[in-house]
């Protein structure tokens, strides 16, 4: 054996004792990502669990939701037939008055034509005449009484109907609500999908159709998720001052002029509202 | 005048067909969407229509543009009434050629005002 062959041994040697050294120092940190596995395993299939299980109730909470807007939609309805309802009612009252005051006035005519005719039959019955014209004058303030009360019903029937058709158009929270519904439903059932396709990934057991929902998610649905429901006098204003400004050609279409336009709007309003201070 | 009032919203199409009664317009049709909107205007003469922005199958910006593009329709009357109330909103609406724009909630005197506007200018 060559003195080269024994320097080569040794070099190989120095190398393997590195390589155990480097592994001696490696062993805790491998020990290390061995107890980190195992803890992690077990998280990993609870977070599984939790995702299936959460997978599970967003068809849940979808259909909850769909309901509360069918619900609404069907209260909604049920509160317009009663508002059309007192509308007829109210209508046909009104029509009654004014009939009873027809009538009222009509008596009161005819007591007034039978004074008349009494002059003329009798002028030099003046006792009499005096007290027909006495009972003419009382019926006749009988009359103004009954008039004014009927004017007044009919003054309480106005605000009735102008108290329903603002309940009517106040109805216009359920479009808005049921606009801000379908924008949930929607983000919902694109996590439902998202959750079905990671859990089958995850879990070959598992497919998508395992989480598809029992209610139909409308394909075409279209709705605005900004919808509200709140004063929208001063988007109204502001539109009509866009409006306006297109249709005379005059208005700057940048962002910069239109946000003008919007601001003057909404300035405007500022100015109109009434101080909080001067009611007090 | 014959109204057309199109919304997908079976609630909104009473309340603006019961405004356009207490206003006095009493010959009104309803459609559920564009696609539908189209329908009724094929086979009937309608005076005005009213529209939503929002429905399926065709929205209000699409049937505006649909009526637009028909030479017998190009003048008809559109006032849209939706909840979109931002500026690209009404700027979109604008040259989509809608005669006039309200943003819901409404009060049934804009509702007067803006077809007011619309017939006086037409």
């Amino acid at each position: 054996m060559s003195s080269l062959n024994v320097n080569d041994i040794l070099g190989k040697l120095n190398e393997l004792r590195a390589v155990f050294v480097l592994g001696q120092r490696a062993l805790p940190f491998i020990e290390e990502v061995f107890a980190f596995l195992s803890e992690v395993a077990p998280l990993m299939e609870e977070i599984n669990a939790s995702m299936m299980d959460s997978a599970l109730l967003v068809p849940h909470a979808t259909s909850q939701l769909q309901s509360i807007s069918e619900a609404t939609k069907t209260a909604s309805a049920e509160i317009l037939d009663l508002i059309d309802d007192v509308m007829v009612q109210s209508a046909q009252y009104e029509g009654e008055l004014d009939r009873a005051l027809h009538d009222v006035k009509r008596i009161e005519a005819l007591g007034v034509d039978t004074l008349r005719i009494l002059r003329e039959a009798i002028p030099d019955r003046s006792d009499v005449l005096a007290l027909v014209e006495q009972n003419v004058e009382n019926g006749a303030l009988h009359v103004h009484n009954l008039e004014s009360s009927i004017h007044a019903r009919r003054t309480v029937i106005g605000e009735i109907r102008e108290q329903m058709n603002q309940i009517a158009m106040s109805l216009q929270v359920q479009d808005c609500t049921a606009q801000q519904i379908a924008s949930v439903t929607h983000l919902l059932d694109n996590m439902r999908t998202r959750m079905a396709e990671l859990l089958e990934r995850l879990d070959k057991q598992s497919t998508p159709t395992d989480y598809t929902p029992d209610y139909d998610v409308p394909e075409n649905a279209s709705f605005n998720p900004d919808a509200r429901y709140e004063n929208a006098d001063e988007k109204q204003q502001a539109a009509d001052a866009l409006i306006a400004a297109m249709q005379k050609g005059t208005h700057d279409e940048t962002d910069a002029g239109v946000d003008r336009i919007f601001k003057n709007a909404a300035l405007a309003m500022e100015l109109r509202r009434p101080n909080d201070g001067d009611d007090e | 005048m014959k109204f057309l009032v199109v919304d997908d919203s079976p609630t909104m199409r009473r309340i603006i067909s019961n405004s356009l009664r207490d206003i006095g317009y009493t010959e009104l049709q309803e459609a559920e969407d564009g696609l539908q909107a189209i329908e009724t205007l094929n086979v009937m003469p309608i005076d005005f229509v009213i529209t939503d922005w929002n429905m399926p199958n065709m929205n209000g910006l699409a049937l505006t543009k649909a009526i637009r593009s028909k030479s017998d329709l190009e003048d008809l009357p559109i006032l849209m009434i939706t909840t979109r109330g931002m500026q690209e909103d009404v700027i979109a609406a604008m040259h989509a050629k809608v005669n006039n724009y309200i943003v819901k909630p409404f009060a049934p005197g804009v509702l007067r005002e803006k077809i007011d506007t619309i017939l006086k200018t037409a």
